[in-house]
């Protein structure tokens, strides 16, 4: 049975949800699809991007976090 | 350090308990993105969101030396709804929604520091990256959320749905529609208009 993908699907396999004889089928069958091949660039381009557009937390939050840690360790 | 990085959250664990603080700090490095980034969209102030990182890691810390820490394999997922929920309840407690601060402090929009005023037009197009920051800022909220938690934070849709308590499908599907709406905001000003109605 050839299984029609979805933009769903697609989702699901970038994020490595979607089982592998699915996932190997999708891979296989997205060239043939002009719409699924741009849906995955533009899928891929935006994780790409994404992450450089923020920065995550400073060095703050861990210096707090093992100072406490060190400080409630030797306090047991 | 390498061989701490190398190991499983389940093997750091059982370093930590026989007395390796280090692997307590892998710890918080391994999974402080996606923890921070589970506060800030709910906050959406990066000061509040590392002071909620903080806590669920001191939160996290009096379990394990209590012994009250059962998760042990999904560490994750029990660290970034620990965050999240204390970043809901930050803001029940505020008596107004948070302003949002950029990297200074000061208040203009939000994480993705973009001038709420600002259009498309304003951007050079050889500046991808701000345009993209501007073409996130336009999205909704909820598919804002999505995109940051799946691209930025790199969380499955299984973990993001039974983080926001929304089913799989509609995240999927705010992730659908975050595409499609950020190609029509990043369409180039000289392909706008359809030129057979439009002629020049």
């Amino acid at each position: 049975m050839i299984k029609n993908f979805t933009p769903n699907d697609v989702l699901k396999n970038q994020s490595g949800e979607l089982p592998t004889e699915e996932s190997e089928h999708l891979n296989a069958s997205i060239s043939e699809s002009p719409d699924l091949e741009t849906f995955v660039d533009a899928i891929k381009q935006l994780e790409k991007q994404v992450p450089t557009l923020l920065s995550g937390p400073s060095d703050r939050p861990l210096k707090n976090i093992m100072d406490y840690v060190k400080k409630n360790i030797k306090d047991k | 350090m390498n061989t701490l990085r190398a190991s499983t959250d389940l093997e750091l664990l059982e370093s930590f308990n026989s007395g390796n603080q280090k692997a307590f700090e892998t710890l918080v490095r391994r999974h402080q993105k996606q923890i921070y980034t589970a506060a800030l969209v709910v906050v959406r102030d990066r000061y509040v969101a590392e002071d909620i990182l903080q806590e669920t890691f001191i939160k996290f810390f009096k379990e394990l030396r209590t012994g009250r820490y059962e998760e042990r394999n999904k560490m994750q997922a029990y660290l970034v709804r620990i965050s999240h929920n204390l970043a809901i309840d930050y803001v029940r407690k505020s008596a107004k929604i948070p302003l949002i601060t950029n990297v200074y402090g000061k208040d203009i929009f939000d994480f993705l520091n973009i001038d709420a005023e600002i259009s498309l037009d304003d951007f050079d197009g050889d500046i991808e990256k701000e345009r993209l920051r501007w073409a996130i800022h336009k999205l909704p909220d909820e598919v804002r959320e999505m995109v940051l938690l799946r691209c930025f934070a790199q969380m499955s849709y299984k973990d993001i749905s039974e983080l926001i308590n929304v089913n799989q499908n509609s995240c999927l599907g705010r992730m659908h529609k975050a595409v499609q709406l950020l190609k029509k905001y990043l369409v180039p000003k000289e392909k706008r208009y359809d030129q057979k109605l439009y002629p020049k």
